[in-house]
């Protein structure tokens, strides 16, 4: 009691009064009195059951008369008799049947002695009436809060004076005069000295979380030094060890895990990077106050701290702390989700920087403590106004490397490119004057045409002899003419010629290898590019080899629509484990087909068909057999789907893009896809004939000896003809190959809408008297046409945003170069390889990779309430970039019910998304670059990291439409003199394209002339392939080469600043019931100041909790040390120093630390170095008689605590003493659940899922990451000794600890001596020897005395089986 | 002021030399048999304080037939003729948000209905073995939940909170009684036949902030080992002098120590050393008839029933040897997305799929109850049968239904509950319940209380905040009690 009272103590003021009849009218000092002392504890602690709301007992304590009337069992106050009032025995729990407050902690002892005194002296009481119920709440709090204030944490850390330092007493060690003060209060003495083998092994296990080397002890127990123990201290604390296992503190302080939990327990990606800066931050001794800035505003502080080694700025990694949450699968109510995150949030700030249980005023003020529902949601506002982003922890140089030599190149392109384009427009007019009105294109006829004519005519012949060669091998393979391998595949992926012969792109990490594509089922898969026909009716067919039958729901083959949502797949072990299936659109068409389970060997082939049928069945096929049955699927979305030519495509090794594990892991010899079903004949035909059609030598092979000669004559005619050609016309190739580009850009020309030269193509060849007046009635529709689109736009589209031609300042943008503010028409982007240098010309854009496609990019439009039920944009982008409709910063969406889309084009597109379901919400739109898009399973991301987006204009509509494009690239031409023919036609596009050109070059370009210049460049005819530039060669190489060196940013989970809000309040909790905003700003009882209203706060929520006079933090960090360092903190609820924590043991010397901790720096390292060096820490653990008796739990440690390892460092031991500990540092995490003998990394660097935590470390007390957890539980389960006794893992490491014993020493004694160094850092004693020898005679006797390995296999194992191994002494 | 300091693990040291002096006797079989008689499990005195009962138990142990996925209460125990009527129509009623947004009209459902027993509870024809019991369960047609995921709505069923880190209800309940049993753990999860964890994973069976002995232990009742580590590595004789050498060195450390957590450590190779023995013999079935493995279904031609019906005959074995509480795991029949996760999850074919799992399940389930009675143990034990939530009233995609949080049922079997009662109502269209709606604290303050633990009282402190099952709600169900 006395503890809890200290800090009352010399503060009351004695109340002297006599005995004192209620009625008569009270003296100030009594009224003071009253309210100083007593009205707040009767309002905190007693009116909830006996006030207003309720009377329990009947007894009512919220006024005088109800006081004075008592309740059900009489009286409750004698006035004048303390002794004798029930009220007074009952909160001095006098009475065992009646303690109140009913189920909270017993009052303070000064609480009690107010109210005895407060009785005796005829308890005066100025109360008339109770409080009104409506003001109860507001000046009720008040009241609360002030008493509550009281509590010992919340007063101001103040150094007291060192016990005893005056006299001589002990080593004078500040920590030691405090603790013997104490003692000797109590009588009691301090413990001897530790022996110095359990002091090394008891500083270096609490130091580093690992055991000694028996290297270690010796060099300590030789060193006589008097320092010999500080050397040691200083040596464990620049061990990069130490900072390993003061990170796993922290770790469980913030609930560190690397998935959010829940339905497919979806990972946080890049969270190990987290990880590995808390290892950084306690090895460089990070001061504790910049570590909490850093949790908390690590993005806004003037001066982060710069990691040259890495490149990082290392204070941006605090933030990821915030974003280690659990979240709901697929939140129906987003809201909902955002106040579960954020009280988690709130949570884990407050319990683990200021021990206090923030989160319990959620719903209603604080039960126990001076936290009102206020203070909460000011805080929420906080935390709320930050949005959930993946950030860039790359420093922003690296990142922005080569800025201006790439800002310089392509300006630099652009005016070669300008110069190009002239000439080409001149040849272009030329061309189209010269052309004729009517016919063919004949004068492309170029001189050589006619050996090109012979050629081709030879070639038709052989083409059949080889087909003739081809149905040979095929029978000689046994397939029957009559079926044949005859059905043409649309299209084929055979990897022969690495993706040469097979177009797409290879994703993840795929690879191709001896003609093969190899995929790691980890991310690996390959994409070809946008089918060129629709597809219905279609089967999927592969060649296929399993690395693993253990493996779920990894795709084969797939053909999807372009955001992946639509599918049909052939898929292994997704619904049952081992079998096929057909896997389509989340299963609504898909079945159980019990076919039986796959069984193939590694190396075996399986041959594989799906088969869709317009009549909707479905059928699979395995080595040409049927597979399981065939089945219809029923309902109305069951139907076979329609995959639409030039957006469907079709993966190898990915179920479709968004699907929660979709990969597949092994090699693909060959896939094909069909634009219709094959039948059951068909699929045994293709099964015999294999994968690999017959090669050339085959083919020759099966031919007649006739046909032999006449294939070779027929090749022998082709080889003089060409050999001819070359040799009159040595330039025509070259000039064959400008031909064709052209015919192909004229052709593309021509099929597009609106393109000049279509129009031009319709009308060259209309008569010229017709032509002036068609121009005429040509313009007025066109000019009509667009007045109609601009009409229907504005009618039934709300323009909200058009970013890319004015200032969006209420934007967020993020990114290497944050997407730039706002580009001309004309801006464009380079390819990063390949012949093409660019796609096109964009209109004013706001881009993410202006410069490169690596560059990071995020770009997220203000908050909004959606009130309609569509959303279009306007954006270029592609490699996996989207579009989100982001409710309630819920980072994790995906499917249907999350507003999104892909974005797919080069050419600005309006995308639409359905945002009907979110209506009412409050979101913003996010566009993001594929690793930036937070939902990381749907995000593809490009060869290199590469991925971007662009957007012009934003639109809100109802409509299930997107906008029209209202210019056209017909616009331009309308301007200027009326014309009257074709040939004027052809001037005034060649005037137009020069005039656009110019402006081009010179950066004048305007909207409409973008989109007449483009329409030339998209279609080629303007040249862009290096193949046509070879004078931009040079410098394009040079431009990526440069490009190249930009990095991909490294990313980690973060927040950023938005737009920032004031929550409201939400009554009982309940988000559906928001009542008035609460400013930002942090708990009231350490800062009173509000939040600056134009940030979130976060950087003042950080400067709140570690200025020095907070009197949390220092405290609460402190005992957290001390909790490590001794087993037990002074205050023991470490995570509480609220009223329902435990009081501390020894406040001053609480205080003292804090005070010293604070004056030091924050150092960790000097605070640990500061306890350790104390007599107290380096005592032994024997405790006296004496100290059993009187203090049982040691609480003021009379001797050091036993304590036994943290799960860690029990899997630490066992690796390090078998010799398999592996000290490589940070990185991705290890798997824990690998093999036993691939698990050799430290704990702390292991994987932690929520959903699949450690089996091994969670046995031994790991925490459950969910909320702080400051003091771990010390259990004892069987699981722990069934571990020791039977897990695989231990058992290895004791068989890698025999070898290498038996090869280090020989004899058993030494091979002992050996073992109890490693495993006990001491020698054995002679008892103990002879007890391990007798053992070791038995197992010799059991395996075998051969069988040495085995036997001291099973002898380690029974030494880490001995409580010595996990306890500390 | 003098008072003498207290502490609050003061108690820990009365019992410390009672330890002692056990210790010095050592661990042969004087200290084993001593071990044996013991009452509790795990050894550790509790850390948090627990009530003793304030009313009479009728029940003591809890077999929670869990049907992961959420089984739709309008085919089987809360029929509604209005959707027939209706079939094909769109909902007259505002449509809530829903998981996939893919909601199509009223779809009446594919099973014939009819009361059934004395009660006259209306069932449909989805569980005939059960509907042959109608007269033992209770029938909650009114359950509510907060969630319409899975993964929340198992947490939430599990543990009443929708997130990783709370206590199971088998946890609280061990917490709350203790288990009668030395050599097994008192909350067993059973597998079989490749059943999977339900969405949410094992913290779904975890023991939270409660001490660990209180957590699950998951057994794959048709697997050799059944649980993880609990084969011995080595013959029997070999182990037990591994443990007498350990036994030697260990008395020698803790001389030195003292300390009453490495007391308890060294006796929890005792009881690890007995579990090696008592799981296998637990899952072994040769000593029952061939009539009582027929009446589960152990004999089924299909691999799923089969499966189940071994994890029903098992649960009733843990019964008998006093275990506290048991939760099976459904199969999954692979139709209609009920994945191996949540194998009740037909948001298509849902006619399929609920026949297959109703087919899986329902002959075990009434096999149980019948077996039960039969051994005089049903009145001491009560069945749990719910999903995490209901289904949708209207159809997804023609063939199925997605998931309604807002109303769906579940039932109560066995000791203390008031067979063939029905709680609660939904509406005609079964979309919400609108007559006694019941919550997943009202489910476990019922069940608390059938084994005589006030849910108010069952509390512990973890964080600064005395926790409970219930949270800061829950109702006793009064009218599904007997």
């Amino acid at each position: 009691m006395k503890r809890l009272a200290w800090r009352w103590i010399g503060r009351v003021v004695l109340w002297a009064g006599g005995a004192v009849a209620l009625a008569e009218p009270l003296t100030p000092s009594q009224v003071e009195f009253f309210e100083q002392r007593i009205r707040p504890v009767l309002a905190n602690d007693c009116y909830e059951c006996h006030g207003a709301k309720k009377q329990k007992g009947g007894l009512r304590l919220d006024s005088r008369d109800g006081l004075k009337a008592g309740g059900d069992t009489g009286p409750v106050l004698i006035p004048g008799d303390a002794r004798r009032s029930l009220l007074i025995q009952s909160i001095t729990h006098a009475q065992p049947d009646l303690q109140m407050p009913k189920d909270r902690p017993k009052l303070s002892a000064s609480v009690l002695v107010d109210f005895t005194n407060w009785v005796n002296a005829g308890a005066p009481d100025p109360r008339d009436a109770p409080p009104l119920t409506d003001v109860a709440t507001a000046s009720g709090w008040d009241t609360i809060f002030r008493a509550r204030r009281e509590w010992w944490s919340f007063q101001p850390v103040q150094k007291p004076p060192i016990p005893g330092a005056t006299e001589a007493m002990g080593s004078g060690h500040p920590v030691d005069q405090f603790i013997r003060a104490k003692l000797k209060q109590n009588n009691l003495s301090s413990a001897p000295p530790a022996g110095r083998t359990d002091l090394i092994r008891r500083v270096t296990y609490v130091l580093t979380g690992l055991p000694p080397t028996p290297e270690d002890v010796a060099a300590f127990l030789q060193d006589p030094a008097p320092d010999a123990f500080a050397k040691e201290v200083t040596r464990l604390l620049d061990s990069p060890r130490f900072g390993e296992h003061w990170a796993r503190h922290w770790m469980d302080l913030v609930r560190f895990a690397e998935t959010h939990g829940s339905e497919g327990d979806p990972e946080i990606p890049h969270a190990w990077r987290y990880r590995d800066y808390l290892v950084r931050a306690f090895n460089a001794d990070l001061p504790a106050d910049q570590l909490i800035r850093e949790h908390l505003a690590g993005d806004l502080l003037p001066d982060p701290r710069r990691n040259e080694r890495d490149g990082f700025n290392e204070s941006l990694l605090g933030l990821t702390h915030l974003r280690l949450v659990e979240h709901g699968f697929q939140a129906v109510d987003t809201l909902d989700e955002q106040v579960k995150t954020v009280d988690s949030q709130i949570d884990v700030i407050s319990k683990a920087f200021q021990g206090l249980t923030v989160s319990c005023a959620r719903c209603h003020d604080h039960k126990f403590d001076p936290i009102s529902q206020r203070d909460y949601y000011a805080l929420y506002g906080v935390l709320a106004s930050s949005r959930p982003t993946h950030l860039s922890v790359d420093l922003p140089e690296r990142l922005r490397v080569h800025r201006e030599e790439l800002e310089r190149a392509k300006v630099r392109i652009r005016r070669r490119l300008a110069e190009a384009w002239s000439t080409a427009a001149d040849q272009l007019t030329s061309n189209l004057t010269a052309l004729k009105a009517e016919g063919g294109l004949d004068w492309l006829v170029i001189p050589g045409d006619e050996f090109t004519q012979r050629i081709t005519q030879l070639e038709r012949p052989i083409a059949e002899l080889n087909n003739a060669g081809r149905a040979a091998v095929g029978r000689a393979r046994g397939i029957a003419p009559s079926s044949g391998s005859a059905v043409a595949p649309s299209a084929r992926w055979t990897f022969d010629g690495g993706t040469n012969d097979s177009p797409g792109e290879l994703l993840g990490g795929a690879t191709v290898r001896e003609g093969r594509l190899i995929l790691d089922g980890r991310g690996a898969f390959f994409r070809s590019a946008a089918l060129d026909r629709s597809l219905r009716e279609k089967s999927l067919e592969a060649w296929v080899w399993p690395t693993t039958l253990v493996q779920r729901g990894g795709g084969v083959v797939t053909v999807e629509t372009a955001d992946g949502l639509t599918f049909d797949s052939l898929v292994f072990g997704e619904s049952e484990a081992r079998k096929w299936m057909a896997g389509s659109d989340g299963r609504r068409r898909s079945a159980n087909l019990k076919g039986p389970e796959e069984t193939a060997k590694p190396g075996e082939w399986i041959h594989l068909v799906v088969t869709y049928r317009t009549d909707h069945s479905i059928a699979l096929y395995r080595n040409g057999e049927p597979y399981g049955a065939p089945y219809t699927p029923t309902g109305d979305q069951t139907t076979l789907r329609m995959f639409e030519a030039n957006s469907a495509r079709v993966l190898l090794g990915k179920r479709h893009t968004g699907g929660g594990t979709p990969f597949f892991a092994g090699e693909i010899e060959e896939a094909r896809l069909y634009d219709r079903a094959l039948t059951t004949h068909e699929v045994a035909a293709s099964f015999r004939a294999g994968p690999n059609l017959a090669t050339p030598a085959e083919i020759e092979a099966a031919l007649t000896s006739e046909q032999r000669t006449e294939r070779a004559r027929l090749l022998h005619q082709i080889a003089a003809d060409r050999a001819s050609q070359a040799a009159q016309f040595p330039d025509y190739a070259q000039r064959d190959a400008a031909r064709n580009r052209w015919l192909k850009a004229f052709a593309t020309a021509k099929k597009q809408e609106q393109h000049p030269l279509q129009v031009w193509d319709q009308w060259r060849g209309k008569p010229d008297p017709d032509w002036a007046a068609a121009w005429t009635l040509f313009t007025e529709q066109q000019s009509t046409e667009e007045n109609a689109r601009r009409e229907s736009n504005a009618k039934m589209f709300q323009l909200q945003w058009a970013v890319g031609r004015e200032e969006t300042h209420q934007w967020f943008r993020y990114g290497a170069n944050p997407p730039e503010s706002v580009t001309r028409p004309g801006e464009f982007t380079l390819e990063p390889e390949g012949n093409r240098i660019l796609e096109g010309l964009l209109p004013a854009v706001v881009l993410s990779h202006r410069l490169s496609q690596k560059h990071n990019g995020v770009f997220a439009s203000p908050p909004f309430k959606v009130t309609t039920d569509r959303i279009s944009v306007r954006a270029v982008g592609g490699k996996g970039a989207r579009v989100r409709l982001i409710s309630d910063n819920y980072p994790l969406g995906q499917g249907g019910i999350f507003p999104q889309a892909s974005l797919n084009s080069s050419t600005p597109t309006w995308v639409m998304i359905d945002t009907s379901y979110r209506k009412g919400s409050i979101g913003y739109l996010e566009f993001a670059t594929a690793e930036d898009v937070t939902a990381r399973d749907r995000s593809a991301p490009g060869p290199g990291g590469r991925s971007f987006f662009g957007v012009t204009d934003v639109v809100f509509h109802d409509a299930k439409e997107t906008p029209k494009e209202e210019l056209t690239a017909l616009t331009e031409l309308r301007s200027g003199t009326p014309l009257t023919s074709s040939a004027d036609l052809a001037q005034r596009i060649g005037t137009r394209l020069h005039e656009a050109i110019e402006a081009w070059r010179q950066e004048t370009l305007t909207e409409a002339q973008r989109r007449f210049l483009d329409s030339f460049v998209r279609a080629g005819l303007l040249p862009v392939g290096l193949d046509s530039l070879p004078q931009l060669a040079a410098e394009v190489t040079a431009y990526r080469r440069l490009e190249t060196e930009i990095p991909v940013p490294r990313r980690i989970p973060g927040v950023v600043e938005a737009l920032p809000q004031d929550a409201p309040l939400l009554t009982r909790g309940d988000h559906l019931r928001p009542a008035d905003p609460v400013p930002r700003g942090y708990l009231r009882v350490v800062s009173e100041h509000p939040y600056a209203a134009d940030t979130s706060g976060r950087l003042e929520l950080a400067q709140d909790l570690t200025r020095p006079t907070n009197p949390l933090t220092s405290r609460v960090m402190v005992n957290r040390i001390w909790h490590h360092l001794f087993g037990r903190g002074l205050v023991s609820t470490v995570d509480n120093f609220g009223r329902l924590g435990e009081a501390p043991s020894h406040p001053e010397l609480l205080d003292y630390l804090a005070t010293h901790f604070v004056e030091s720096g924050w150092s960790f390292k000097e605070m640990i170095r500061f306890l350790v060096l104390s007599q107290t820490w380096q005592q032994s653990s024997d405790a006296s008689l004496e100290a059993r008796e009187k203090d049982p739990a040691n609480i003021l440690l009379s001797q050091a605590r036993v304590r036994r390892l943290e799960a860690e460092s029990i899997r630490d031991s066992l690796l390090a003493v078998s010799g398999r500990l592996d000290l490589r540092m940070f990185g991705p995490g290890a798997d824990a659940f690998a093999p036993p003998q691939d698990q050799q990394r430290r704990s702390v660097y292991l994987t932690i899922r929520r959903n699949f935590l450690s089996p091994f470390l969670e046995a031994f007390d790991a925490p459950k990451p969910f909320s702080t957890l400051g003091r771990r539980d010390t259990t004892n389960v069987p699981g722990q000794s069934l571990a020791l006794l039977n897990d695989p893992f231990v058992i290895e490491q004791a068989r890698q600890w025999a070898e290498s014993v038996l090869q280090r020493e020989s004899g058993d004694e030494a091979r002992l001596r050996l073992m109890f160094a490693m495993a006990f850092s001491r020698p054995p004693q002679d008892s103990e020897l002879a007890a391990c020898r007798s053992y070791l005679a038995d197992l010799a006797q059991a395996h075998g005395a051969t069988q040495e390995r085995l036997i001291w296999r099973d002898f380690g194992q029974s030494l880490f089986n001995l409580k010595e191994f996990i306890y500390l002494r | 002021m003098s008072a003498p300091l207290k502490f609050r693990s003061g108690s820990a040291a009365l019992s410390r030399r009672e330890m002692l002096r056990r210790t010095s006797l050592g661990f042969g079989s004087v200290a084993l048999s001593a071990l044996l008689s013991q009452r509790s499990f795990g050894a550790l005195p509790l850390s948090g304080e627990v009530r003793p009962p304030r009313h009479r138990p009728r029940a003591r142990h809890v077999i929670f037939a869990y049907m992961s996925g959420g089984v739709s209460h309008l085919d089987s125990f809360d029929p509604k003729p209005e959707l027939k009527r209706r079939h094909g129509q769109p909902m007259p009623v505002p449509v809530k948000p829903t998981m996939f947004n893919d909601n199509g009209n009223i779809m009446g459902s594919p099973w014939e209905s009819r009361p059934r027993g004395q009660s006259g509870i209306e069932m449909t024809d989805l569980f005939p073995h059960l509907a042959d019991l109608a007269d033992e369960l209770a029938v909650i047609r009114s359950m509510t939940t907060k969630v319409n995921e899975h993964a929340q709505g198992n947490y939430s069923m599990h543990t009443g909170f929708p997130f990783l880190g709370h206590p199971s209800a088998g946890a609280w309940t061990g917490y709350g009684l203790g288990s009668e049993n030395q050599e097994l753990p008192g909350f067993v999860v059973l597998q079989s036949g490749g059943a999977a964890v339900p969405h949410g994973g094992v913290g779904l069976f975890s023991s939270g902030y409660l001490p660990a002995q209180y957590q699950a232990s998951v057994l794959q009742v048709d697997r050799d080992p059944a649980l993880a580590n609990i084969k011995p590595s080595e013959p029997d004789g070999w182990q037990r002098r591994r443990l007498g050498f350990i036994r030697e060195c260990d008395e020698r450390f803790v001389g030195t120590v003292a300390e009453p957590q490495v007391e308890a450590a060294i006796r929890n190779y005792e009881t690890a050393y007995r579990m090696q023995t008592a799981v296998p013999e637990l899952c072994d079935l040769t000593g029952e008839t061939d009539a009582t493995k027929k009446l589960y279904g152990l004999d089924s031609t299909d691999r799923n029933q089969a499966a189940y019906a071994r994890q029903c005959l098992v649960a009733r074995r843990l019964i008998e040897r006093g275990v506290r509480f048991v939760e099976l795991s459904c199969l999954s029949g692979g139709i209609g997305a009920g994945g191996a996760g949540n194998p009740w999850d037909q948001h298509g074919q849902i006619k399929e799929g609920h026949g297959a799992m109703a087919f899986q399940v329902d002959q075990p389930i009434a096999g149980l109850i019948r077996d039960l009675k039969s051994r005089g143990l049903l009145d001491e034990t009560l069945i749990l049968f719910t999903g995490e939530f209901g289904r949708t009233p209207f159809s997804q995609g023609g063939s199925g239904r997605d998931h309604n949080p807002f109303g769906f049922s579940l039932w109560m079997a066995g000791g203390g509950v008031r067979g063939g009662s029905v709680v609660g109502a939904t509406d005609d269209l079964g979309y919400y319940a609108v007559q006694d709606p019941c919550t997943i604290y009202d489910l476990w303050a019922t069940v608390l209380h059938l084994l005589g633990l006030d849910h108010e009282q069952l509390t512990y402190r973890f964080g600064g905040r005395d926790f409970r099952l219930t949270d800061v709600h829950g109702q006793v169900i009064r009218a599904a009690l007997a």
